[in-house]
């Protein structure tokens, strides 16, 4: 009997035949094609710009493209507000940085000049800043911006109804703390509009760097008449939002991205070239593909140190990204009030058993750059290159052994075997694992101390860290505000026995320093002060400095405006005064 | 039918409100919360009263029945990933986009897949049936974020035929999650259909089919196909549920707005009202796709009836 089927062999095969040569053909053109990425010199497409009303005052550079291309596509992460301060960590901060300004502007070269202020005074003892805002600011909703927006917005952060954890920011002004903490009012605030124009902010003590901060992200302020309106649900859509920079919102879609455009009636003191920006959402993981793509012109950091390697090896792309060492500091912490890291030879032990140069030179290469300081270079008040420095916390595995030997652990004999946390899960924050990873190597094959790695939960870490229940963890620290006092005080200036420090490494005599610091205006002494306190706080082991993370970017070579600072690095940086500069280049 | 609906509604809404009673509490013994500080800690004071605002102070049963009483009227509360919108608007706008890459990924599993199957067993041991085995294998094991990137690595990056991702602007963009995510569910219809068709082809009636002198076509076509669609049908609901709600992994990689990635950020950002939200939206679905599934059953097999007790079984 002759056996039907469905299907001939011959049309088998031949189907077969064309999809294995389609396939072969698509894996061959991949490498290919990457080998060659798309010429970052063309655009994707010309962006259509049909519909808004092009601001004709603007006056372009030389070497800009037509204003109807002065259109930047900057993918970001999409989070719950743009509003900082209320919305804590969750904000999107790049969105953030451009389209709202702040009383001081950060400089490239992270000085500060007027911003939504034209001008202040301090008084004579240093505590009580008097801003006069510019009065032809208005909201983009075409609202005028006044004094009291920005008590408003202090109010809202430092009021203990609040979610903010951003509220100890504003500790310094006149009973901020003791409202957060509810024993005073809030009226009672030391913020204080004198009239429409004029806010003046009375501080505790003086403090320098308090012009830095108004340049920072979260003093940033918003729309008293959309707190008003909207409560803690301002700035999480389209009607709730209006914008203080030069572009407004325009669309803001859900799951897919914000637009932004320039506003004719901007009348304040940083407008910009841009045209229109747009913000499509992605993880940032994604974000290396869509600019191969041309779908994003920027990529603010590369997370993977695959696409870091892809990058380097390509001679296009390597042109376009930008490295700087971050002012971060990634470093050990340590139970110190009972248990085996009381003992200062212990932690001594270990500050010089980390072999800093080896992980930065090994696992971490061209991601980290070893940390001898807790003030990174570059950053103000910081001495790197003061030679004392690195012998503090110098790698030395025979003084390591002999100082454990000494604290009665010879070869890490009798040393309770711990765990060593780490903040997340999934490792992805790759250098944080990387570097754990080899601390936990260094700690058992020079000092015989075993500890097991301990990812764990953003939150549940932190409840622990503040309680001080970590044995022995690697906790990042970055700057907030470029000041020392941001780098040294703030995270290691001791709250124990009180809940709500990140250790409970006390020492009388650095808490002291920073505290005698804090208030000192003349900057030589002040820098000098805070280097002392550093110098204690890695003598007595307070921490053990680890690395500095590398910052990696990437931007088209047709978006002009960012340039390098006086320090030499070209950084893109959100709470930098940059976005008004950008635009862009003709090819 | 309608005693046996009945029977059944009333079963799905007391697995619902088990499930709902579960989660809730396995919800609340994970340690952390949805407000707990990421930089610096909060004040106590703050923490109290952001304990009494989202009612977090409150005995366990109250928040469950306050919750649960919200709930019945429609109310599932504010995402916390979210504020400003509701739960409902947020499912919506995005439930829709992963129910429509699903769907068209199910579609195309169930097209390919059968076919894959079919002609696999009718093909035994042939060199088709082992093409067709190795693809299927190939597609179990592969996980499916690693198809995405390769997919990306070939289409998008070095043909230039679609953008790396997105939703909402061209229909390209659907193109490559939907090739994602269908590439596993091929090779699982493919095996379920295989070994089944297998099996029916060993069976007696299609002995006597053949020994009647009914073509191969005809036997395939009468008594194969349907005899074999059983196990297949089988795993389509449970499939079904799982594909309309979404892939954290295709929507992260391909930034789809869909509802997937929900289901993992819910979790770390311990979202109490998503969590409760999704989770009933996923078991109210099994059930309805249960309930359908043995509806199918009796239409394909007459000899499966629904019986009065509430089930359906073989006669």
């Amino acid at each position: 009997m002759k056996r039907h089927t469905l299907t001939s062999r011959r049309e088998f095969l031949r189907l077969v035949a064309i999809g294995a040569t389609g396939s072969a053909v698509s894996l061959l053109a991949a490498p290919v094609a990457l080998a060659t990425p798309p010429r970052s010199t063309e655009r994707a497409a010309t962006i259509a710009l049909a519909g808004i009303e092009l601001s004709q005052s603007v006056t372009l550079p030389d070497d800009a493209a037509p204003l109807d291309q002065q259109v930047l596509r900057y993918m970001i992460k999409e989070d719950r507000y743009i509003a900082s301060g209320i919305g804590g960590y969750n904000v999107m901060w790049d969105l953030r940085g451009m389209l709202f300004e702040s009383l001081t502007a950060y400089t490239n070269d992270w000085d500060y000049e007027k911003g939504m202020a034209d001008s202040w005074e301090v008084s004579p003892d240093g505590t009580v800043y008097t801003y006069h805002i510019n009065p032809g600011l208005t909201w983009s909703d075409g609202r005028p911006i006044t004094a009291d927006d920005y008590v408003n917005h202090y109010k809202i952060l430092l009021d203990p109804k609040n979610a903010t954890d951003v509220a100890w920011y504003f500790y310094p002004i006149v009973n901020g703390e003791e409202i957060n903490h509810g024993t005073a009012e809030i009226d009672s605030l030391g913020a204080k509009a004198l009239d429409a124009n004029t806010l003046e902010v009375t501080l505790k003590e003086p403090t320098p760097y308090w012009n830095h901060f108004m340049a920072y992200g979260d003093p940033r302020p918003y729309a008293k008449h959309l707190w008003d309106q909207f409560g803690d649900t301002y700035y999480t859509t389209l009607d709730s939002t209006a914008t203080s920079g030069y572009w407004k919102i325009t669309d803001w879609t859900k799951g897919k991205g914000i637009v932004a455009e320039a506003r004719n009636d901007y009348k304040g003191n940083w407008p910009g070239y841009l045209q229109r920006i747009e913000f499509p959402f992605g993880d940032p993981t994604t974000h290396f593909a869509a600019y191969q793509r041309g779908e994003t012109d920027i990529v603010g950091d590369i997370p993977a140190p695959g696409d870091i390697a892809a990058i380097k090896s390509d001679s296009t792309l390597s042109q376009e990204m930008y490295t700087w060492p971050n002012w971060t500091d990634w470093y050990l912490l340590f139970h110190t009030q009972d248990g085996p890291y009381k003992d200062l030879r212990v932690r001594q032990a270990v500050s010089h058993c980390v072999d800093r140069e080896a992980i930065c030179n090994g696992p971490l290469k061209d991601l980290g750059v070893p940390s001898y300081t807790v003030i990174p270079p570059g950053f103000p008040g910081n001495q790197v290159d003061n030679p004392e420095m690195r012998t503090i916390q110098n790698f030395d595995p025979d003084v390591a052994r002999k100082l454990l030997a000494d604290a009665g652990y010879p070869n890490g004999q009798g040393f309770p075997e711990m765990d060593l946390w780490i903040r997340g899960t999934g490792g992805a924050i790759v250098t944080q694992q990387a570097a754990a990873e080899s601390i936990q190597a260094m700690l058992k094959d020079i000092l015989g101390i075993r500890v097991n790695l301990r990812p764990e939960d953003a939150r549940i870490y932190m409840g622990a860290l503040g309680k001080y229940q970590i044995g022995i963890t690697l906790l990042s620290w970055a700057f907030d505000f470029t000041d020392p006092v941001n780098m040294v005080a703030i995270p290691f200036r001791s709250k124990y026995p009180n809940q709500g420090g990140r250790l409970d490494w006390k020492n009388d005599e650095f808490d002291a320093l920073v505290d005698r610091a804090g208030p000192v205006s003349d900057i030589p002494t002040r820098y000098k002060m805070f280097q002392d306190a550093e110098k204690i706080l890695l003598q007595d082991v307070g921490a053990v400095t680890v690395y500095h993370p590398i910052s990696h970017q990437l931007w088209k070579p047709y978006l002009k405006g960012i340039t390098a600072n006086k320090g030499g690095i070209t950084q893109w940086a959100n709470i930098k005064n940059q976005a008004p500069m950008l635009y862009i280049a003709n090819r | 039918m309608l005693r046996y609906t009945l029977i059944r509604f009333a079963g799905m809404v007391g697995v619902l409100l088990a499930i709902s009673v579960l989660t809730f509490l396995i919800m609340h013994s994970i340690p952390g919360g949805p407000f707990d500080p990421l930089k610096m800690p909060v004040s106590a004071t703050t923490q109290k009263n952001l304990d009494a605002k989202y009612g977090f102070d409150r005995p366990l049963y109250e928040q469950y029945v306050r919750y649960m009483w919200a709930a019945v009227r429609g109310d599932l509360g504010v995402p916390f990933q979210s504020p400003g919108e509701t739960v409902v608007g947020l499912l919506g706008r995005t439930w829709k986009v992963s129910a429509i890459i699903g769907g068209i990924s199910l579609l195309i599993a169930y097209s390919v897949g059968m076919f894959l199957g079919f002609v696999s067993a009718v093909r035994q041991n042939t060199w088709v049936d082992h093409v067709a085995t190795s693809f299927a294998v190939l597609g179990v094991v592969t996980p499916s974020f690693v198809v995405a990137l390769l997919l990306i690595l070939v289409l998008s990056l070095g043909l230039q035929l679609v953008p790396t991702g997105g939703w909402g602007d061209s229909w390209q963009q659907a193109i490559m999650p939907v090739l994602a995510f269908s590439f596993g569910l091929i090779a699982i219809v493919a095996r379920f259909t295989r070994s089944s068709v297998i099996e029916v082809l060993r069976s007696d009636f299609v002995r006597a089919a053949r020994a009647k002198g009914l073509s191969q076509r005809a036997v395939l076509r009468r008594h194969v196909l349907r005899n074999a669609l059983t196990p297949v049908v089988t795993i389509a609901g449970p499939m079904f549920a799982g594909v309309i709600t979404g892939s954290f992994f295709i929507e992260s990689i391909f930034r789809i707005p869909g509802i997937g990635q929900y289901f993992t950020t819910s979790a770390f950002q311990r979202d109490y009202p998503m969590i409760m939200a999704l989770t009933l939206l996923y078991a109210a679905l099994i059930t309805v796709v249960y309930f359908i599934t043995d509806l199918v059953y009796a239409w394909i097999d007459p000899r499966v009836r629904v019986g009065a007790s509430g089930t359906a079984r073989s006669q």
